[in-house]
């Protein structure tokens, strides 16, 4: 049987990034992407054995109060596990220790990996690793997961632990009274036996706070005994028993906190804190958010530029290489050039522009001041019947429309969920941004792209608007705001490289393949009868050439295809030779930006709400592509 | 008086939070509890209430208004 260790942790304290540095640092053996739900797998192996390395979505407690924390925690409770790493942001460490007295109720084999330590030694913390060890009896060690510091004392530690059959966690008491209600309740459950994890005293402190956790049986069993309990809590506190236990925790965990850290001078620098507060009070804050805008999409767009011209001469060297070694419009031939096609699109275009994107977007999240964006645009967002927090969705739709789907999962209303679901595949992707900057620097320069986007988002908060009024009342906005710190470079590269890596992992093969289809689509001349389909919205609505219809199908598939396919399908070798007027250009570029993202959108928003939904969503936005479009042809 | 109508910049204990118990449970989990200390950054007409728990962590809070009507406060 193979052991199978779980990281478990609140949101953003590094639980993934420790993920790929553990399974990076050692030779992982399979790979089970985490395409059922949120939880991440790989099998990977420690001195010759094989593990499981789980990843489960952040949780802030074991008393669920969105969808990812139910996840976690029915997992925690009802899957096989053998060790848990409990990952606690260590510059915030009271806050996290709160899921650990949780996780150490819960009874399960456990280690404590005090990640983040580098931005606790910057903020001139430092903590006893040894104390906390004994506080809690397992083991305790500070990792950098980003920089891979700590990381194999970590997995050693581990690999020690899960040869000991029972570490024994030691039990945190509460305070006097508190103690006798779980003492009282954990005796009547003496003989019942469990089929899942959690020990006794756990389930006897879910059955004050939160009985939604336990099973029917266990329930039934403790009924009157939890009611009593409850009504005495209530009358001596005079508040309910969820809040009564989870201050509890709360003051165990400064105390602990307090104990073992030595607070020092800190490292940050003095004049930070005066710099946020212009960032985040008007009249100032809006400039710099005007300012935040204009940067980030004029870096793009130059850099994105630059960097697809400096590909272009090698490329089309290489190209022009190895298709006169062929036999000219054969079979193979089709295939290279399909295949080269490809090559091109993935290089050329859509790399040069991901790369500013993905690398401005992490250094802009180290400095923490994209939740900033996300308080400033709250307010906008009220507008549309959101609130602030899904600003941080709608920010990831930029990068892809995927990712900020799943994220939609920390809304903790149904009904915003479902909002923000129909909304961000409205917003162009940063497959569709290339496209758009592509298309855009080579007929129309940077304004057009600019009016696109303000288009887009126009139309994104009218939709918004309709939607918020027929499900009516929204619900307020809860954000942290994490203390702007300076970016490192050298972190934002990596990230850069993980996030790039990860995208070219699972969209090269499907890229490639694509513009081989399309080089046999060529080859088989079929591409005629796709246009034919596709003629009277292109054609006759539109007023574009009918080549263009065969590449809505492959921007179906991924909408960067479109950029590649676009030449081919008109039988040129690079966009600006395209044979379309900037009309024409700016018609087709509002209508790839607003039909429907891609295919893989379509399943996860299936998948995530419900059939009914994504085809409902995907009518809209064919719908709204074709009129948006339709517009711009007889108005510019 | 709720976290709304309090002033700026002074230091503020966390006397109730006024509210049913999914959405206190948000609360607690995030970290406001009852007898905490906040200090409120902001004071804006619109658009959410910026706060920083003096109890807990350094990170700020940012609450939509319905979110900080329902935190009872008095000044300490
Ligand atoms: N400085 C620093 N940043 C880190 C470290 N570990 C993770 N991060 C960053 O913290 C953020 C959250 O990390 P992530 O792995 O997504 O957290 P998760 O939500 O727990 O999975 C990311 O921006 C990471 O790059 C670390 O050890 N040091
Ligand atoms: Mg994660």
């Amino acid at each position: 049987m193979i052991k199978r260790i779980v990281l478990v942790g609140q949101p953003n304290v590094g639980k993934s990034t420790l993920f790929n540095t553990i399974s990076d640092s050692r030779a992982t053996t399979a790979n089970f992407p985490g395409t059922t739900n949120e939880i991440l797998r790989k099998k990977f192996n420690i001195f010759g054995t094989d593990f499981d390395l789980v990843d489960l979505p952040g949780s802030y407690s074991l008393n669920p109060s969105d969808v990812s924390e139910s996840i976690t925690i029915k997992y925690l409770i009802s899957e096989k596990i053998d060790l848990i790493i409990n990952v606690i942001d260590s510059s915030q460490l009271a806050r996290g220790l709160e899921l650990t007295v949780e996780l150490a109720e819960l009874g399960l084999p456990m280690l404590i990996c005090l990640n983040l330590i580098d931005e606790c030694a910057k903020q001139g913390i430092r903590i006893d690793e040894e104390k906390l060890s004994e506080y809690f009896g397992c083991p305790v060690v500070s990792t950098s997961a980003l920089f891979g510091k700590g990381i194999k004392k970590l997995v050693d530690t581990a690999y020690d632990l899960l040869q000991i059959s029972s570490p024994a966690l030691k039990i945190l008491n509460y305070s006097y009274n508190t103690e006798k209600y779980v003492t009282d309740l954990e005796k009547k459950l003496a003989n019942v036996t469990f089929e899942t994890n959690g020990n006794k005293r756990f389930f006897a402190i879910k059955a004050i706070e939160n009985p939604n956790l336990l099973s029917p049986e266990i329930l039934n069993k403790l009924s009157e005994e939890k009611k009593i309990i409850q009504e005495e809590i209530q009358k001596i506190h005079r508040t309910d028993s969820y809040e009564v236990l989870s201050s509890e925790r709360h003051h165990l965990a400064m105390k602990i906190c307090e104990k073992i850290s030595v607070v020092g001078k800190s490292r940050r620098q003095p004049g930070i804190d005066k710099f946020d507060t212009f960032l985040l009070k008007p009249p100032t804050s809006y400039f710099f958010l005007g300012l935040f805008f204009v940067i980030y999409f004029l870096f793009i767009f130059y850099v994105g530029n630059l960097l697809s011209s400096l590909a272009d001469a090698p490329l089309n060297y290489l190209s022009d290489t190895i298709l006169t070694r062929i036999e000219n419009q054969s079979f193979w031939w089709h295939t290279a050039n399909g295949a080269l096609m490809g090559l091109k699109g993935l290089v050329g275009i859509v790399l040069p522009y991901f790369l500013p994107l993905v690398f401005l977007t992490s250094l802009l999240e180290e400095t923490g001041y994209l939740s900033r964006v996300a308080f400033l645009t709250d307010g906008l967002f009220h507008l549309v019947g959101l609130h602030g927090k899904s600003v941080v969705s709608f920010i990831l739709g930029f990068g892809c429309s995927i990712p900020a789907l799943y994220s939609t999962r920390m809304l903790e209303n149904k009904r915003d969920r479902l909002i923000a679901g129909i909304l961000i595949p409205f917003i162009p992707c940063s497959a569709r941004i290339a496209v758009i900057f592509a298309l855009a620097a080579a007929f129309t320069g940077p304004i057009w792209a600019a009016i696109v986007f303000i288009y887009v988002i126009i139309i994104i908060g009218i939709i918004g608007k309709i939607l918020s009024r027929i499900l009516s009342n929204p619900t307020g906005l809860i954000l942290e705001i994490p203390n702007l710190r300076l970016p490192s470079p050298k972190a934002s590269i990596r990230k850069t490289y993980y996030k790039l890596a990860e995208f070219f992992k699972d969209t090269t093969l499907f890229l490639m393949l694509g513009s081989i289809t399309l080089g046999w689509i060529e080859y088989l001349n079929v591409s005629a009868y796709i246009n034919m389909i596709f003629s009277p919205i292109i054609k006759y609505v539109l007023g574009l050439p009918e080549q263009l219809g065969s590449t809505l199908v492959y921007g179906f598939l991924r909408k960067e295809l479109i950029l590649v396919m676009i030449t081919q399908a008109m039988g040129k070798s690079s966009i600006a030779e395209l044979p379309l007027s900037a009309n024409q250009i700016i018609v087709f570029v509002i209508f790839v930006t607003l039909y429907f993202p891609c295919f893989t959108t379509f399943i996860v928003v299936m998948r995530e709400f419900k059939l009914k939904t994504a085809v409902l969503s995907a009518l809209l936005s064919i719908t709204i592509a074709t009129v948006s479009a339709f517009l711009f042809k007889i108005l510019i | 008086m709720n976290l709304i109508d309090a002033a700026p910049e002074k230091k503020l204990k966390v006397r109730n939070i006024s509210s049913e118990s999914d959405f206190k449970k948000r609360l607690i989990t995030i970290g406001i509890h009852k007898d905490d200390f906040l200090i409120k950054i902001n004071q804006s007409k619109f658009g959410p209430v910026l706060i920083r728990n003096l109890s807990s962590g350094a990170a700020k809070l940012a609450l939509g208004r319905g979110v900080a009507v329902k935190i009872i406060v008095e000044y300490d």
